[in-house]
């Protein structure tokens, strides 16, 4: 891990649920809103905890985005687990996420 | 009893978000045992998404002011997969949903498209009341390969 981001307090970190579905998108949209109340947040989304997720999921995703950019944020995604590479793969939306193999690299990022 | 009748399944539960996941669960132990016979378990989790959608659209579309009906039929006909969703509620017209715009993904409207995508073949119908979803996928042949093991 390199001296850049070995201590990243400016950033906030967030893990979906590992189920992100119509049941759960709710709190975690109440979860992204109360993590991101500064202005021009960095947010970085760790994917890899998320075993299933369907369009519910991908819109609270898109939500997230929208909601960090609107404040003049930056946001980036990483280690998307297989249920998430799926979503992404089936609805061609992986350019609307800036997407990284690992926290590491996508911390770099930020 | 016909090898239909033996892999069947059918579920009566609330169109209610917390039925959701114990259904899915269900799903996913059958679908994996017919799919994974050739050892592609993706085949297995593209059409159980496929599955939640529809069951999705039922608790958000059909029954918006509140609990409904949903009844969930899973069949191994042949060489497919079916499922068959029951509702009773706000008819759907899939014509009125416009195609995602990926050069302007909007928050939403990505179901029917999912749905569409990973099977082969998703109907609607409406009929006395009733609507349908049917929802299948082939479960192609083992290789000679995977026959043998």
């Amino acid at each position: 891990m390199s001296a850049r981001t070995r201590d990243r307090s400016d950033v906030v970190v967030l893990s979906p649920p590992d189920v992100l579905d119509l049941q759960s998108r709710e709190a975690f949209k109440k979860k992204v809103r109360e993590s991101i109340q500064r202005e021009t947040p960095k947010v970085l989304v760790d994917l890899s905890g998320v075993q299933f997720a369907d369009s519910e999921g991908l819109t609270a995703l898109l939500s997230l985005a929208r909601m960090v950019h609107e404040k003049g944020g930056e946001v980036r995604f990483c280690s998307p687990s297989p249920a998430v590479e799926r979503l992404f793969r089936i609805t061609r939306l992986y350019f609307v996420f800036e997407t990284y193999a690992s926290r590491e690299e996508a911390l770099e990022s930020l | 009893m016909s090898r239909s009748e033996q892999e069947s399944l059918s579920l009566r539960i609330p169109a209610l978000a917390p039925y959701l996941l114990p259904v899915r669960a269900l799903l996913e132990h059958v679908l994996a045992a017919w799919f994974g016979e050739r050892g592609d378990a993706d085949e297995a989790k593209e059409f159980l998404l496929a599955v939640q959608e529809g069951m999705t659209n039922v608790i958000r579309h059909a029954y918006r002011d509140g609990a409904g009906r949903l009844e969930i039929e899973l069949s191994r006909n042949g060489d497919a997969a079916e499922v068959v969703l029951r509702d009773w509620g706000v008819p759907f017209d899939p014509e009125a949903i416009p195609p995602p715009d990926f050069d302007r993904p909007r928050e939403g409207g990505y179901g029917l498209y999912i749905m569409r995508t990973v099977t082969d073949g998703c109907v609607f119908e409406r009929s006395g009341g009733e609507n349908l979803l049917w929802l299948r996928k082939r479960i192609l042949a083992p290789t000679p390969a995977e026959a043998r093991r």
